[in-house]
């Protein structure tokens, strides 16, 4: 709350949200900055596409002068419904009906990699693998990190298996919740799934419980 | 935990092979051997070792007897095709001159870095398989594994002399496309891409090959996910048979050694890496390679493609 408001941000302020916009790590940390916001209940966000590498392409105006915001009134009304927590995963993993997504790379989805941070390899029961990356034009003729058009992204969401079904209960998670914040983003902003969450843990939390079940050398199905 | 149950696997093994009845021929295994093996036995009849890595590597350092073999083991076809397997008859002519007979038991290395180096062997075993020759066996982690055990060195090239190897050509080892097309998503055949993910995604692709995707319904299993290259600096070790067997049900090969598999990449190397685990560690009868794979194969528009998507959630 303090931060937003040194931020300068006001309960009736339309935030826009960019970062540097040339690689995935950058798309991910709007897109994230979007879920934080969302989260925290303020609905009034938007995310600059191809962030600032696409501002500078264009010729935009830019400088170099750092404002001072007058701080803010921000008031956070936390939104439950876009945050998983552990006990929340350890249900959804037995219910069979949460279609968990991954987004982060396939070889540590397969297993075969993992971050050094991460204890064990593997993902989690129930998982379809959407990386990130996959998402973004990020690098592709040095585009910028501009998002999919909606025609590839409901295509791509078909080939990786999402359910059809908008409504259906999803829950997003990589490392440590960036990577997730794009996939979140995507699919709760753009494509407009009414259910989805990302989950704040993410595999730095989960591999570390030991009785968790991870799934090693297989590529995850859809739940349904 | 994890020590004892795998001890006790190679117990039972080690007392399984103990009762193996011999002439059954090449059991699920043997054409893999290890440093140790191979340094025991560098003076044992018949055994021809080829190194089919880069010759700049093999004029450095190779091993004792070792035959520079560096190819070609993909040329040009007729159809102006890069990449394929080159004619029997230039072929025979290539293996008699490393000085391979009828009878000889081939070991092929490779640099053993990388997965890339190792499917040059990987390729050169299956050329062999497709020539007839079953004798043939790769060094697990090739040249660098050769060095970490601290083996000797050579320097001065290895003259062979001329072998008499002829030819038995196997063409139920090679898929052409003809095949390919009367075969892909017919549900006759499983096709396994055994590129990276990316480029079976349709997210990325090598600017020699035409389109971005894979070849519809074809199952992903990287050949990087089937060595150990690079973990803890290790020389590209392949995975122990335990390990690729649940990877092999965990991205879709169906248990029944019996099934017809095709695998392909952009050129048909990566693609043996496949042949070879499949094959020759896993026991899989009926595999072959699609030659020509996407360098052949993406340029033909009226082929299917499919982009944005894992070829194992098509039905």
């Amino acid at each position: 709350m303090d931060l937003m408001r040194e931020l300068g941000i006001n309960k009736s302020s339309h935030v826009v949200i960019y970062d540097h916009g040339n690689a995935i790590s950058d798309a991910t940390k709007g897109a994230t900055a979007v879920w934080i916001l969302e989260t925290m209940g303020h609905k009034n966000v938007s995310y600059l596409d191809g962030g600032f590498t696409k501002w500078t392409f264009e010729g935009k105006v830019i400088d170099n002068v750092v404002p001072v915001p007058t701080p803010g009134d921000f008031e956070p009304k936390l939104d439950e419904s876009l945050r998983a927590h552990l006990e929340e995963v350890k249900a959804a993993v037995n219910d069979h009906k949460t279609q968990f997504v991954d987004s982060r790379t396939p070889e540590q989805h397969f297993g075969v990699d993992k971050r050094g941070d991460v204890e064990r390899y593997g993902h989690i029961p129930g998982s379809i693998s959407l990386p990130a990356n996959y998402l973004t034009n990020a690098g592709v003729n040095r585009a910028p990190a501009t998002i999919k058009s909606m025609e590839e992204l409901e295509q791509i969401m078909k080939g990786v298996g999402m359910p059809a079904d908008k409504s259906t209960p999803i829950i997003v998670y990589c490392n440590s919740c960036q990577f997730a914040g794009l996939n979140f983003f995507v699919l709760h902003d753009i494509l407009g799934y009414t259910n989805v969450k990302a989950y704040d843990g993410s595999m730095l939390e989960y591999a570390a419980v030991e009785d968790m079940p991870l799934v090693k050398f297989a590529w995850g199905r859809p739940v349904k | 935990m994890n020590m004892t149950k795998k001890m006790r696997v190679y117990i039972v093994i080690a007392l399984v092979s103990m009762f193996a009845l011999p002439g059954l021929g090449l059991a699920a295994g043997d054409a893999l051997v290890s440093v140790g093996w191979l340094a025991g036995n560098l003076q044992k009849k018949d055994l021809v070792i080829l190194d089919v890595g880069a010759f700049t590597h093999y004029e450095k350092n190779h091993i004792p007897g070792a035959v520079k073999a560096f190819g070609p083991w993909q040329t040009m076809n007729d159809g102006f095709v890069g990449f394929m397997m080159p004619k029997t008859e230039d072929l025979v002519q290539m293996l008699r001159d490393y000085g391979v007979n009828n009878e000889s038991f081939v070991v092929v290395y490779d640099e053993g870095v990388t997965v890339k180096d190792t499917a040059k062997s990987a390729r050169a075993l299956w050329t062999l398989h497709a020539l007839g020759h079953d004798k043939v066996a790769i060094l697990d982690g090739g040249y660098a594994a050769w060095e970490r055990e601290n083996k000797p060195a050579a320097t001065v090239m290895t003259v062979p002399m001329a072998g008499n190897f002829t030819a038995d050509f196997k063409a139920d080892k090679v898929a052409t496309l003809a095949e390919v097309k009367s075969k892909v998503g017919s549900g006759k055949a499983l096709f396994l891409d055994t590129r990276i993910p990316e480029e079976h995604f349709g997210h990325e692709k090598v600017s020699h090959i035409k389109r971005f995707g894979h070849l519809p319904g074809a199952k992903l299993w990287p050949d990087k996910y089937m060595t150990n290259a690079g973990v803890d600096f290790a020389p590209s070790y392949f995975k122990d048979i335990y390990e690729l067997k649940d990877m092999a049900a965990g991205v879709g090969i169906p248990a029944d050694k019996n099934a017809e598999i095709i695998t392909y990449s952009n050129h048909g190397k990566s693609a043996a890496v496949g042949y070879f685990v499949l094959h020759d560690i896993l026991g899989y009868t009926n595999v072959k390679i699609y030659d020509g794979s996407l360098l052949e194969y993406a340029p033909l528009k009226d082929l299917a493609m499919d982009t944005n998507g894992w070829g194992f959630m098509s039905r």
